[in-house]
């Protein structure tokens, strides 16, 4: 399990959204600040990335400066952390080019199995479950504009 | 039509009571309590999951519907509180405090009883006000330009990260970060594309929904997926004889629960706070006053009576700065806004001078989704103590299920989804960091209204930043918002400063 100090995350994170701030700023800068003396597409998003900037570099000084007990800050969710977004993906992957079927199916079952105490058997169950019900409601019910299975 | 009627009263009247609306509206606070009961699951999360199921109907009708989903939602945390000790929403928080030994002494019914018939009050008082103010302040928001409109928006983003819990520092990194999410995609005054990197789906910019389900919807699974401490539902006695209130717990109640109402209908029509400072400051308000302050915490039902009337009464208010100039207070609002928008309805004062049809037709269905809660909420406190024991196992997939089909049916995009699971994770890392994440969406939803007023007012003053403080009620909100960034770092450096001191006399 990964395990950072509370400070020493503080600082990463600080410096990240530093970093993110100042990208934004120099790639609004390209989009031109001014414009024949009015404002152009890239003041906004150039003083609200210095201003991440800023925010970020105080937010990783202030952790460095400060002096609290450093608790350390567990990962939590298991392997629901990696399972979840990749049900999601399986989803994205397989809903235009298998169908809508397929896809929910893919991934109800592999969220299903992102429970602790899941058996494969009952996620095939409750994938099955839950697919046939998302068909009838969103296709059939709603409507939506999707073909339950392509081949 | 009726002439001594206000203007659209009786069209909005008919509107929201037709038959298909009502049955929108009956589905809509069914759908918002089943998910809102939910543990962990949040009014935010909640209207953002069950959002794309109002793409499908006519905005008249999605709004209707969306009511029913907002009051189901909030109702819906409110019995998770008292009978799991564990808040669906935040500002039900309060509620656990003095709900969950009420539940735990067997007097859980009493605790839901009393919830429903204080929400029913504070709810119902609110939207009077609403009613009330909604065309006076529209009528003087006629007045305001760019320059009112964004130092309005400004005090909001600084108001909702000042409120937000945990490092105001942090809630304000979430805002800028939002507001840069906002100016991805085209932008509308000049045609250049920002932050697109060529990707032609990210021309249109980052969908709300595909955002607002990534951050509240797929993080709050993976947070909660195998959370370790399983919580097990009091058991109730939930017969119609045992959640009947006694006669002192109404003489008890009734005070707490008007006070409750102004505290509620002042932090909701305030920009930046709503229902969550609500709840708390009337549950501080109610403590402080009591001649027995010792039994609040241990099941004293005033403790539950004035929060809930509270939080209930800032929804309806909230509405009133929406509705009558376009601003959302909050992150719940901002997401309401945002689907009002995709709806094609654009709040603001031009909308309440051309359409008071449409705004009556939401005071209706308020009306009517409070109604429905309190004609369904008792009888079913029963069905909603079996949701609560529906196993992960099964809720999971089906929420994923729901997530995906939700995002990708707004605009059949595969690249929705891609967003949903980058901001689900973001949202994750965030939270685990103990970053507040609804400033960031009050901050994409107002980046580029704040954008565009900026621009539009920098051009009419010619470029001259100064103009700001020309005009009088922006030049107010301007300086309150220097003032209150000013007290919050002069604050903050002086808390570090005494830590410092404090460290070092001790070592």
């Amino acid at each position: 399990m990964l395990r950072f100090t509370k400070k020493s995350h503080d600082v990463l994170a600080g410096v990240g959204l530093a970093a993110l701030g100042l990208f934004a700023a120099a790639e609004a800068y390209t989009y031109g600040l001014m414009r024949f003396g009015s404002i152009a597409s890239g003041l906004f998003p150039f003083v609200v990335g210095l201003l991440l900037a800023a925010i970020g570099l105080a937010i990783a000084a202030g952790a460095i400066l400060s002096v609290s007990a450093e608790k350390p800050a567990a990962f939590a969710g298991g392997r629901a952390v990696l399972l979840l977004p990749a049900s999601v993906l399986l989803f994205a992957v397989l809903v235009d080019r298998a169908g809508l079927a397929p896809a929910t199916f893919a991934a109800t079952f592999t969220s299903a199995l992102s429970v602790e105490r899941s058996t494969l058997l009952g996620s095939l169950l409750v994938a099955a479950c839950v697919t046939l019900c998302c068909v009838l409601i969103f296709r059939f019910g709603l409507g939506i504009q999707v073909s339950v299975f392509k081949w | 039509m009726v002439s001594w009627l206000p203007n659209g009263m009786a069209d909005g009247v008919m509107i929201a009571m037709s038959a298909q609306n009502v049955i929108y509206c009956i589905l809509g606070v069914t759908v918002g309590m089943v998910v809102g009961v939910l543990p962990g699951v949040g009014v935010l999360t909640t209207i953002a999951l069950l959002m794309p199921l109002t793409f499908y109907i006519d905005p008249m009708t999605a709004i209707t519907m969306l009511a029913g989903i907002y009051y189901g939602a909030v109702y819906g945390g409110s019995t998770a509180a008292i009978l799991l000790n564990i808040p669906g929403t935040a500002s039900a928080a309060v509620t656990t405090l003095d709900g969950y030994p009420m539940a735990k002494q067997g007097r859980a019914g009493v605790a839901l009883f009393m919830t429903t018939i204080a929400s029913f009050v504070g709810s119902v008082l609110g939207i009077v006000l609403l009613a009330a103010f909604a065309f006076p302040l529209a009528r003087f928001a006629l007045e305001f330009r760019s320059q009112e409109l964004f130092a309005l928006m400004f005090l909001a983003l600084v108001m909702s990260s000042m409120i937000s819990s945990g490092s105001a520092l942090k809630a304000f990194a979430m805002v800028a970060f939002g507001l840069l999410a906002g100016s991805v995609g085209t932008d509308v005054s000049t045609g250049v594309h920002r932050f697109t990197f060529g990707a032609v789906p990210l021309y249109s910019g980052l969908s709300l929904v595909a955002i607002a389900l990534g951050l509240f919807g797929l993080a709050e699974l993976i947070r909660s997926a195998n959370a370790k401490d399983q919580h097990s539902v009091v058991a109730t006695d939930i017969s119609m004889k045992a959640m009947l209130p006694t006669r002192d717990d109404w003489r008890r109640s009734w005070m707490p629960m008007l006070r409750g109402t102004a505290v509620g209908s002042f932090f909701g029509a305030l920009p930046g706070t709503g229902g969550t400072v609500a709840a708390f400051v009337s549950y501080l308000l109610e403590r402080r006053i009591s001649r027995h302050p010792e039994r609040f915490g241990q099941g004293a039902i005033e403790g539950i009576a004035a929060p809930e009337a509270a939080n209930n009464s800032a929804i309806p208010t909230a509405f009133i700065p929406l509705l009558s100039m376009g601003i959302p207070g909050d992150a719940i609002l901002a997401l309401v806004l945002g689907v009002l928008m995709i709806h094609g309805v654009s709040p603001g004062p031009l909308f309440m001078a051309n359409e008071p049809d449409m705004f009556w037709s939401i005071v209706v269905s308020f009306l009517l989704a409070n109604a429905l809660l309190l004609i369904l909420n008792i009888p079913l406190i029963g069905v909603w103590v079996r949701i609560l024991a529906i196993p992960q196992t099964v809720l999971l997939p089906s929420i994923v299920g729901l997530l995906c089909i939700g995002v990708y049916s707004v605009s059949y995009q595969v690249a929705d989804l891609y967003v949903l699971v980058g901001f689900g994770i973001a949202g994750y890392l965030l939270a685990l960091l103990h970053y507040p994440i609804a400033p960031f969406l009050l901050g994409f939803v107002l980046g580029p209204m704040m954008e565009e007023n900026f621009r539009r007012a920098m051009a009419l003053q010619n470029g001259d930043l100064l103009g700001f403080f020309h005009r009088p009620i922006s030049a107010v909100i301007l300086t309150l918002v220097i003032v209150i960034l000013a007290a919050t770092l002069v604050l903050r450096l002086r808390s570090i400063r005494r830590v410092r001191v404090a460290a070092a006399t001790s070592d």
